[in-house]
């Protein structure tokens, strides 16, 4: 009500009081109230304005100032915080905007869906992608992303929802533009209308035309450069060999494909020159190759276009569904196999399947969470500082609220202060996020740019996350500061006392998370130094490993043979095999029935140097010689490892003819690891190929290393005919299979160590503040005899006890998280408890060194002087 | 004038404001309506009419001192306009005008 008709009001009651007593005067002033019930008398009318609050803004800066400057190391301190927070999460959010603008340059990405195929016929094996967070994911029936080479044009033809149909396959070629010079390149051979179906850009060379003819051949500029320097290459040949050197004309130069696409190219060939085009480009069903995409009409919509194509894969499939209805292999309603399709944009996310360049979204959320909890940790100490500090504060807001200001400004004021800190906070973490960018786009194999005045959508992301950070770290404090009574504080000296309740939680809190971040980092070190340690059941010391680019087998046989003549002159080198297929690169599946089920045998093609050169021991019969001219009969004779004779059981016997797999097992090799150490061994068996080598292994003797590879290199070229020289080292190849792990336990260990920092940093802050507080028991407990030792333990009993709290709530969450990750690999370590109790001891060690500058000054002083108030 | 039209009510407190002179806030005009014209008025209705009154121009307010019996509230003291004024000394004379016109033997007998 209005003030007047208050004050009225009051004044009557007083005189009912002195006339009638008070019980009636009240009654009259309930009747009193209701009967001024009128518009006019509520409080809108005749009132003084309102302050605004925005006139006292530039005074709050100034103050935010001046405060600020006051408490220097208490800024510095949340500062450091924050902005190390803000940096990350800067960090992250590029990474995360990137990752999901993939693909979704193209013109009609909306209207594109990649088709994928899903065999439920044979589900009695399951094939987990080994990559990182594997196991994570969930496992369906067996899906597939490589298609049938006429599944495409089947599909396009007969549902009319497809306006356009795309294929396309990555393989290797070399490339030659002068005699004597070539190059291995990657290569993508590709439907003709690729410039037409994508919005990739062509430089020169007209997009519908580009790769229609078969002895044409796109280039991207820095490819062109490479071959033709500086001239114009459109028309000019290039020998081409995927499998025989042909010459081929260059048609096109396109753009380099921007930094989020999936699909990547250096070279383009017409799909039609793929080596097995031709051979398979009728074949149904048993070999999987290419990957299709279609583009639909629009106003098609995903479900429409899902109930097309199961009416499709009925039709296109249909004797083959009948087949296994018949063979009892699906049910009589089934249909065994599904056709679906999947977005354009989501297929970057689709860690399933074997697209070029997919994530999971796993990597977003965890390094989001990372980020999150660096953040919440530096807020936390914000808060608890700030809760701590509020003591010496009191007076300061007492006397403004005498001088007039209401709670709002007083809360106001201090929400400004916060969010000059922040404001500060931000600019600084920008600056260190740009530090940090090119070890982040290391660690992450991305070009990302963090450029807010080039992306207002960052900037709008920066300045909200500024906002956010001020509310969330300073909006406690600031309420709660602002409603003390100023009565209360300015009549009395002492010291207001916060329930510590909250302070200890938020330090607790804290504490959890860096143990957290600890025990994973130690998790994953120790498995990666397992990976790295473990015997693999070969020798991988000093083995070079040269890719043999010759794709035609007459003359791969013809390098083989010159390089077993090479090495038999050449002390340097010990022996020389050769195989189908290096460690980490993959190997050949072969289907079997075992047992009765459908089962898949991994296959190498190797010849008679490959099991000694490599120290694999057989553990019964014999590996392939040239005594036993029947072992080179193409299939007549294998070796298989142990998984597999397991496997077959009786079938399995030395010198006899395995019924299941309808060839004579000459040897039985003890398991070695041909793949990473995610997937557990799997059934392997090994062909005689005397001359196989599309890879090359060169076992070099100790010492001589250097020279040798130096020489081997140069004669490279006489003995392949011309071929470039690619090799790697056996060991490092397969180290490289674990790089993604260890980068991630980098970021980890880094986040770790930050999040320490951050939080001891805090530690520090709240342990100066107690010590201050406590200084007076301090020294009336060293009067009446107190040693220093025993001061020192009363300081840090506290500290004890709350990193044994933070130790107990870490522990359940950290084990759970490492034991699913930890599953992503067949051969791991178990996570003992040495790995909690050193996260633990560290943690604790940190803590109390933090504390202990504080603790032992406060000890160390002498009582006299903090007494001498008294 | 146009828009001078004053209510009986409206009038009795305009007139009760002039006599306090100083000093005319909603109680106190209350308490000398009362103590003039002998009938029981609540304050709410006073209110009402002053504030309709200083809408019409004839009064203007301002904010006086606050007491401890008020609570520290201040009071709104009422003055007179000369707008105001005017419609006093319009309205009375329309009644002294009518009331000269009306022949007094009515009053007469009976």
């Amino acid at each position: 009500m209005l003030e007047e008709i208050e004050g009225d009001l009051n004044e009557l009651f007083a005189e009912r009081v002195a006339a009638e007593g008070e019980r009636a005067a009240r009654q009259q002033y309930a009747w009193d109230v209701v009967r001024y019930l009128r518009p006019h008398t509520l409080r809108q009318s005749h009132q003084t304005r309102t302050p605004l609050y925005t006139d006292m803004l530039r005074n709050y800066f100034i103050l935010a100032k001046r405060n600020l400057l006051q408490r220097k190391l208490y800024a510095g301190i949340n500062l450091v915080g924050l902005s190390t927070g803000i940096a990350f999460c800067l960090l992250i959010y590029a990474f995360i905007r990137h990752e999901h603008s993939f693909d979704r340059f193209h013109a009609d990405a909306g209207r594109i869906y990649r088709i994928d195929y899903t065999d439920r016929v044979n589900v009695s094996f399951q094939r987990r992608t080994g990559k990182f967070l594997g196991s994570f994911q969930a496992l369906g029936g067996l899906r597939m992303c490589r298609l049938p080479i006429p599944l495409g044009p089947a599909l396009a033809e007969s549902v009319p929802e497809v306006e356009g149909m795309f294929r396309f396959r990555e393989g290797t070629a070399v490339l030659g533009a002068a005699p004597g010079v070539t190059q291995q390149e990657e290569v993508v051979f590709a439907d003709e209308n690729l410039f037409t179906f994508f919005s990739f850009r062509l430089r020169s060379g007209n997009p519908r035309t580009v790769l229609a003819g078969p002895r044409s051949v796109v280039l991207t500029e820095s490819l062109a450069r490479r071959y033709f320097g500086e001239a114009d290459p459109i028309g000019k040949p290039l020998t081409v060999n995927v499998g025989r050197p042909e010459t081929y004309t260059v048609t096109g130069v396109a753009e380099e494909p921007p930094g989020h696409s999936s699909l990547r190219f250096g070279v383009l060939l017409p799909l039609r020159s793929e080596p097995q085009y031709q051979q398979y480009k009728d074949e149904q069903l048993n070999y999987f190759a290419v990957l299709t995409l279609v583009k639909v009409r629009e106003g098609v919509s995903p479900a429409a276009l899902g109930r097309k194509l199961d009416g499709f894969a009925r039709r296109y499939f249909a004797e083959n569904i009948q087949a296994w209805r018949k063979g009892k292999l699906i049910g009589p309603r089934e249909t065994g196999i599904q056709v679906t399709a999947m977005p354009l944009p989501a297929v970057h996310f689709d860690n399933a399947v074997m697209w070029p360049r997919t994530t999971s979204r796993l990597y977003g959320y965890i390094l989001g969470s990372v980020a999150g909890l660096i953040l919440l940790i530096a807020c936390i100490n914000y808060i608890s500082l700030a809760l701590t500090n509020a003591a010496s504060r009191t007076q300061e807001v007492g006397l403004r609220k005498v001088m007039g200001a209401s709670r709002r400004q007083v809360t106001l004021q201090l929400w400004v202060e916060t969010q000059v800190l922040v404001a500060v906070a931000v600019g600084a973490g920008l600056a260190l996020a740009l530090l940090l960018l090119p070890a982040f786009n290391a660690f992450a194999d991305r070009q990302l740019v963090v450029n807010p005045f080039r992306n207002p959508e960052l900037l709008g992301a920066l300045l909200g996350l500024g906002l956010l950070v001020g509310t969330l770290a300073g909006g406690y404090p600031a309420a709660l500061l602002a409603g003390f009574n100023p009565v209360k504080v300015l009549k009395s000296n002492r010291t207001h006392r916060f329930n510590p309740a909250l302070s200890r939680g938020l330090v607790v809190v804290q504490y959890a998370v860096c143990l957290f971040l600890i025990t994973a980092a130690l998790v994953m070190y120790r498995q990666m130094q397992y990976v790295l340690r473990k015997d693999l059941g070969f020798d991988q010391a000093r083995v070079l490993v040269v890719e043999n680019p010759e794709k035609d087998p007459a003359r791969q046989k013809r390098v083989w043979e010159r390089m077993q003549q090479y090495a038999a002159g050449r002390p340097g080198i010990a022996a020389v095999a050769g195989a189908s297929a290096s460690f980490g690169k993959g190997s050949m599946i072969y289907f079997f029935t075992i047992n009765g089920q459908n089962r898949p045998v991994d296959v190498f093609d190797v010849d008679y140097n490959y099991l000694p050169l490599l120290g694999i021991p057989l553990v019964q019969g014999r590996n392939f010689s040239p005594q036993h001219p029947t072992d080179s009969v193409r299939k007549e004779a294998v070796i298989i490892n142990e998984t597999l004779a397991r496997q077959l059981g009786d079938d399995a016997r030395v010198g006899e003819v395995s019924q299941q797999l309808k060839m004579r097992v000459v040897g039985i090799v003890k398991d070695y690891h041909y793949a990473s150490l995610e997937m557990k061994i799997g059934p392997a068996l090994l062909w005689l190929n005397p001359s196989a080598a599309s890879t090359l292994l060169v076992k070099l003797t100790p010492g001589h290393g250097p020279g040798t590879l130096a020489q081997l290199a140069q004669d490279w070229k006489t003995m392949s005919g011309g071929q470039p020289f690619n090799y790697s080292f056996l060991d490092g190849d397969i180290s490289t299979q674990y790089r993604e792990y260890s980068r991630w336990m980098n970021l980890l260990g880094l986040a770790a160590g930050f999040a320490i920092l951050v939080a001891c940093l805090g530690l520090f802050g709240l342990s100066g503040l107690n010590a201050v507080n406590r200084t007076r028991e301090v020294g009336i407990r060293k009067v009446l005899g107190a040693s220093v030792g025993q001061v020192l333990l009363l300081l840090n009993r506290d500290v004890v006890r709350l990193a044994a709290v933070s130790f107990v709530l870490a522990v359940p969450g950290a084990w759970y998280l490492m034991r699913r990750w930890l599953q992503d690999f067949a051969y791991r370590v178990e996570i003992g408890p040495e790995v909690f109790v050193a996260a633990g001891v560290a943690g604790l060690l940190t803590a109390l060194l933090a504390v202990s500058y504080h603790s032992l000054k406060a000890a160390l002083a002498n009582p006299v002087d903090s007494l001498r108030s008294e | 004038m146009k828009g001078t039209y004053l209510g009986e009510f409206e009038e009795v407190v305009l007139l009760a404001v002039g006599i306090l002179h100083e000093g005319a806030y909603a109680v106190s005009i209350t308490k000398e309506i009362e103590k003039q014209s002998r009938r029981t008025v609540h304050v709410s209705a006073v209110h009402t009419a002053l504030y309709r009154l200083e809408e019409k121009g004839f009064l203007k307010s301002h904010l006086g001192e606050a007491t401890k019996e008020r609570g520290g509230k201040r009071k709104r003291l009422y003055t007179i306009t000369p707008f105001g004024a005017r419609a006093l000394q319009e309205t009375m004379e329309l009644r002294q005008q009518m009331w000269a016109q009306v022949p007094k033997i009515i009053f007469q007998g009976n």
